[in-house]
């Protein structure tokens, strides 16, 4: 039975790790193309409204698979005689008190409600572990639901990014946190200006942690201390400074439709707590292409526990909600959404296991 | 929703933009080619805009049974031998164009996978990853539940037989 056990969570992991590699879920699926041209009525043309958007302009798309391991079930959804179940059990990888395990739980069930599962089942086993059944949600779609989904906007340092090598293959497993400014010896460069300012042998030392990096471990991420990252595919690294926003609170996230407005896709639009919000307005206000025209500091990175989901150029100051990504499919935009809207877990917690009946 | 598109196309947008990835993925698993997957998700998709059913269920199982149909088809004409890894041996078979990466990770049970016969290959990606329940599976595949059960067992302790040694 045992036996039995261990296959199905070696064959769900592999058929989720080979869907990833192969099929990004960034991306909306093509246009239809149907059989025949008919000609149609005028329809309605659906107009979204967005406060203040002053948006950034894409540059460096690297969106890829954010969401690969995050997507939802949609609409036209199985009776419920007859939808899967997944079941999964969650361990935490660090301690956590008995308050803290509780907030962990109640962020697992509303994770849960965002992936479609009704009447989920969420609870605390021991003092590490968290199982929930999910009726609704196939567990191809659990995706990565121990994620503490930690959101930052963080400056680029150095205005390149340098191609990661190919993966190791280890994208299924927990990643090492390594602590990347450890034998550097003096501090890292928190900023462009500040790397501006570091004599040629330093910035050498910098570019070598960049070029060394591997993608397949996980930076330790402190807000103040600038961090080597990658985007979600594993293509491509940054260099990102101190974080300008650290959402400690919980922001409100938006799952916006893009096309109503010329865009491409859905995208997550964010208002943030009012402290944040200065810090963000002050520095667009200082950081844009209409005071300094390409300038370094202009572009900024948005990552979800450290792995850049997209980096854009300050256009001018934002002083209201910003849309922190685009692209995304309606599927894993409204699950971004949902994920960021329901808080942070305190700690990551691994799938040790996941089956469905 | 695109400008001009008629109410009934709405909701058939709607399914194709919700089921599109996951049924990619389904028939990539079973023609071990990405581009001949979305091929057989477009003929399946075809099909429905051709005969629209009203209910979600039947939609759903029509997809399912459709992309499944298209992938044994699609192998018939490519012959019986898979390959699986970059690199293998070619048989006398007409290889993939877009054969699907496997990281080497996981190499050993992919390829286990796809040495299966093709209907227990079919069962276990319909229940493992799909997460479909024995009497939808029954349905998607033209086959009896007991046989769906029968064929799950099996492929799994040919599974087990196969990467043998499993903790």
């Amino acid at each position: 039975m045992t036996g039995k056990l261990d296959l199905d969570t070696r064959l769900v992991a592999a058929l989720t790790d080979t869907a990833r590699r192969n099929l990004s879920d960034g991306a909306p699926p093509p246009p239809f193309r149907r059989p025949a041209v008919s000609s149609k009525p005028a329809g309605r043309i659906r107009s979204w409204a967005v406060p203040v958007l002053a948006a950034a302009v894409v540059v460096a798309l690297t969106v890829g698979a954010l969401v690969l391991t995050r997507s939802a079930q949609h609409s036209s959804r199985p009776s419920p005689a007859n939808r899967p179940t997944a079941f999964v059990t969650l361990r935490a990888t660090g301690q956590l008190s008995a308050a803290e395990m509780n907030t962990a739980r109640q962020i697992i069930s509303a994770r849960a409600g965002v992936l479609g599962a009704s009447h989920a089942d969420v609870r605390i086993v021991g003092t590490e572990e968290i199982t929930a059944s999910l009726p609704g949600v196939a567990p191809a779609d659990v995706g990565d639901l121990g994620a503490p989904d930690a959101l930052r906007i963080r400056p680029l340092v150095i205005n390149s990014t340098v191609p990661a090598a190919t993966p190791s293959g280890n994208s299924a497993g927990p990643r090492r946190v390594v602590d990347q400014w450890k034998s550097l010896g003096f501090p890292p460069p928190k900023d462009a200006a500040a790397y501006d300012a570091l004599s040629p042998a330093q910035q050498s030392a910098v570019r070598a942690v960049l070029n060394r990096w591997d993608c397949g471990n996980a930076p330790l991420d402190l807000p103040g201390t600038p961090i080597v990252t990658c985007d979600m595919p594993h293509t491509a690294k940054f260099l990102l400074g101190a974080a300008i926003v650290a959402s400690s609170q919980h922001p409100t996230a938006t799952a916006v439709d893009q096309s109503g407005i010329g865009g491409v896709g859905w995208g997550v639009v964010l208002t943030m707590a009012p402290a944040e919000q200065r810090q963000w307005t002050s520095y667009t206000a200082q950081h844009n292409e209409v005071l300094h025209p390409t300038d370094t500091a202009n572009v900024v990175a948005v990552t979800v526990d450290s792995d850049v989901i997209q980096a854009s150029t300050l256009q001018s100051t934002i002083t209201g909600p910003t849309e922190i990504v685009t692209g995304l499919s309606q599927r894993d935009a409204t699950r971004l959404a949902g994920f960021l809207l329901n808080g942070i877990l305190p700690v990551r917690f691994n799938v040790v296991s996941i089956s469905s009946r | 929703m695109q400008v001009g598109t008629p109410a009934a196309d709405v909701g058939f947008e709607e399914l194709y933009r919700a089921q599109w990835h996951s049924l990619v993925r389904v028939a990539m698993f079973l023609v071990d080619d990405v581009e001949s997957a979305k091929d057989c998700v477009q003929d399946a998709f075809l099909g429905l805009y051709r005969r629209p059913l009203r209910d979600p269920d039947a939609q759903l199982a029509y997809l399912h049974r459709s992309v499944v149909n298209a992938a044994r088809s699609m192998l018939r004409r490519r012959g019986t031998v898979r390959r699986h890894l970059r690199g293998a041996q070619a048989h006398d078979v007409e290889a993939a164009d877009h054969p699907v990466i496997v990281g080497a990770e996981h190499a050993a049970l992919m390829q286990a996978l796809g040495q299966l016969p093709q209907r227990q290959r079919e069962v276990l990606i319909l229940r493992y990853w799909l997460g479909l329940p024995e009497a939808q599976i029954a349905a998607a595949l033209g086959i009896r539940p007991g046989t769906v059960k029968s064929a799950a067992s099996r492929a799994l302790a040919a599974l087990e037989t196969r990467l043998g040694g499993l903790r």
